[in-house]
């Protein structure tokens, strides 16, 4: 386990209403550096709105979020400069340049030499565009532009929601091996995507995040490869959650297809049945299940 | 505190920048300058007319110095108030709200830049645009009244020059000074709204409705006249009018203060407006 001085990022209880809908909740996680953290989700499951809060650029209506240590709300936004964003959808001056836009944002970061803007643009495949306006970009175009933006400031921690939105095959794959270059070199990265394809391959840790809430969090193989799924059929399958979270933990089961998964070795089947009996629910049914990252994915979000 | 003023003076410069390359500024900026122009030279026929007509309806005098130096001027300042309201609105309503409701704003946060740095940079070069769009203006007018003699006979100011320069200076500064309101008010609604359209059309609503309202209100009761006397309309009003060195602590008008009361409360309002819209946004979401 990394020390807390490789922290760069913690959430604690971050929590965000609007009014009557409870976009995220309790969702507290920690991404060190060099690693590269997943938070997966189906599409409107407040991932764009837990990166919001943790850019401080939406209000939580509870919880904190600490950067490098400090808490979000007491540091100077100078901290900001230390994290370099790409986000799902792209906003630029669209009637400027790519290299233009570049320039601007490198001035105020107050590292805006035209030789480094120029490396960047190299860099992200955009050197022969650079020129030309923004409004005549493609989509993919674009996304690449905000990633030179994000690479500016040399991020110590780098926040993607849904980076791989527009880009080509070719850029994917330079994506990602970027992520994992960056990790190497000691830098956090936060990926946010709906795409398990996308987060399996270069995560080393992830959330699974469902209604603002994270469902599961932990190392590939700590959640799905590698690990048993008993499978109960009870009669009712809600009472029976209840009964047998309170033996093995909330986080080792869940409902799903209207059975009982209960992510614990088969050794332990016998505590599962105890738990279930001793509330009056008899199974009528127990499976076995080795478990793969895309189907606890599948099932989690599915619930 | 030295990074402080980096910021600013960067962020001020980015602004202007893209000020530059909109084609937006520069539309406007020919609209008050082709208003200025029709105003001087249907001043310059009216003087004409009259000079001909056998018994003329207005004073001659007065037709004179409005097409002389440094009339001409006071009245292409006082022009430029009028359609500085709706060219000031706009643009000050595109510069805040645009960059809010298309997210662009959020490129700029994420750089280590306060919210209050982002505001006040906007404003900052909002009123350095203001004061270039009046320079411009200013020249333009004395091209005109320098050039219109030399197509007809028109009369030459006998002021001298010292006082020509200081009166339409002073002119130039009263004008930027009024037109601060409605790039203020435009920004706030901008920021309230998020939304340069209804920040616009908020602003253009209150520019034409405003003389109705106040109106309406002095003559409601005397409560009216005095809430009318302390409104920014009739400051506005004082500031714009002021003529001679008589009005500055007292007004011959007693339902108006003088030049400085009236500085001093929109100095005020002026205050509230930003220190509003830097409160406002500090405590807001930004849209990303």
């Amino acid at each position: 386990m990394p020390s807390d001085s490789d922290l760069a990022l913690r959430t604690r209880h971050l929590t965000k209403r609007y009014r009557k809908l409870m976009a995220v909740n309790d969702v507290s996680l920690d991404v060190y550096r060099g690693e590269v953290f997943g938070f997966i989700g189906p599409n409107g499951s407040g991932k764009s709105t837990t990166i919001g809060m943790i850019l401080g650029l939406l209000k939580p209506t509870f919880g904190s979020v600490e950067l490098f240590g400090e808490e979000l709300h007491r540091a100077a936004p100078a901290i900001l400069r230390r994290v370099g964003v790409v986000f799902e959808t792209q906003a630029y001056e669209s009637y400027l340049s790519g290299k233009d836009n570049l320039e601007l944002l490198a001035r105020i970061a107050g590292n805006g030499s035209a030789e480094r803007v120029g490396d960047l643009l190299e860099q992200v495949g955009l050197g022969d565009d650079a020129d030309r306006k923004v409004k005549s970009y493609s989509l993919g175009m674009r996304q690449r532009l905000s990633l030179a933006a994000a690479l500016l400031n040399d991020p110590v921690l780098l926040v993607l929601d849904e980076p791989t939105n527009g880009l080509d095959a070719t850029g994917i794959l330079d994506l990602r091996t970027m992520m994992a270059d960056l990790a190497q070199q000691g830098t956090a990265v936060f990926l946010a995507s709906h795409l398990l394809s996308e987060v399996e391959k270069v995560c080393d840790r992830l959330a699974i995040v469902r209604n603002g809430s994270i469902l599961a969090q932990g190392r590939p193989s700590e959640l799905g490869e590698g690990e048993q799924a008993m499978l109960v059929r009870v009669s009712e399958p809600d009472k029976g959650l209840i009964a047998v979270q309170g033996v093995v933990g909330a986080e080792r089961v869940m409902v799903a297809d209207g059975r009982l998964r209960v992510n614990v070795p088969q050794e332990r089947a016998e505590e599962v049945v105890a738990a279930l009996v001793d509330e009056g629910l008899y199974p009528t049914e127990i499976t076995y299940e080795r478990n793969s990252l895309e189907k606890v994915f599948r099932e989690v979000v599915a619930q | 505190m030295k990074d402080g003023l980096r910021i600013l003076s960067v962020l001020t410069a980015t602004e202007l920048f893209k000020l530059r390359k909109r084609w937006l500024p520069w539309i406007l900026v020919g609209v008050v300058v082709l208003t200025v122009g029709f105003v001087y030279f249907g001043a310059v026929s009216t003087y004409l007319d009259e000079r001909s007509a056998a018994a003329p309806s207005v004073d001659l005098e007065v037709a004179a110095y409005d097409i002389s130096f440094p009339g001409a001027v006071e009245l292409a300042m006082t022009t430029s108030e009028l359609v500085g309201r709706l060219v000031l609105a706009i643009l000050a309503g595109v510069v805040v709200g645009v960059d809010l409701g298309s997210r662009t704003a959020r490129n700029t946060l994420l750089l280590g830049v306060s919210r209050a740095q982002y505001l006040i940079a906007k404003l900052v070069a909002l009123v350095a645009a203001t004061g270039v769009g009046l320079m411009v203006v200013v020249l333009v007018v004395i091209a005109l009244v320098l050039v219109a003699p030399m197509m007809t006979d028109l009369p030459r100011s006998t002021d001298p020059v010292l006082g020509i320069v200081t009166d339409s200076a002073a002119a130039a500064l009263r004008t930027g000074y009024a037109l601060l309101a409605p790039l203020f008010l435009a920004g706030l609604l901008a920021v309230v709204t998020r939304s340069s359209v209804w920040a616009i059309a908020a602003c253009v609503g209150y520019a034409f409705l405003s003389p109705i309202f106040w109106g309406a209100l002095s003559g409601l009761n005397v409560v009216g006249s005095v809430i009318r006397q302390y409104g920014p309309e009739t400051n506005l009003g004082v500031v714009m009018n002021f003529h001679d060195t008589s009005d500055l602590t007292g007004s011959a008008n007693p339902e108006t203060f003088g030049l400085w009361a009236a500085l001093g409360l929109l100095s005020l309002y002026y205050g509230i407006a930003v220190a509003l819209m830097v409160l406002l946004f500090k405590r807001r979401d930004v849209q990303f």
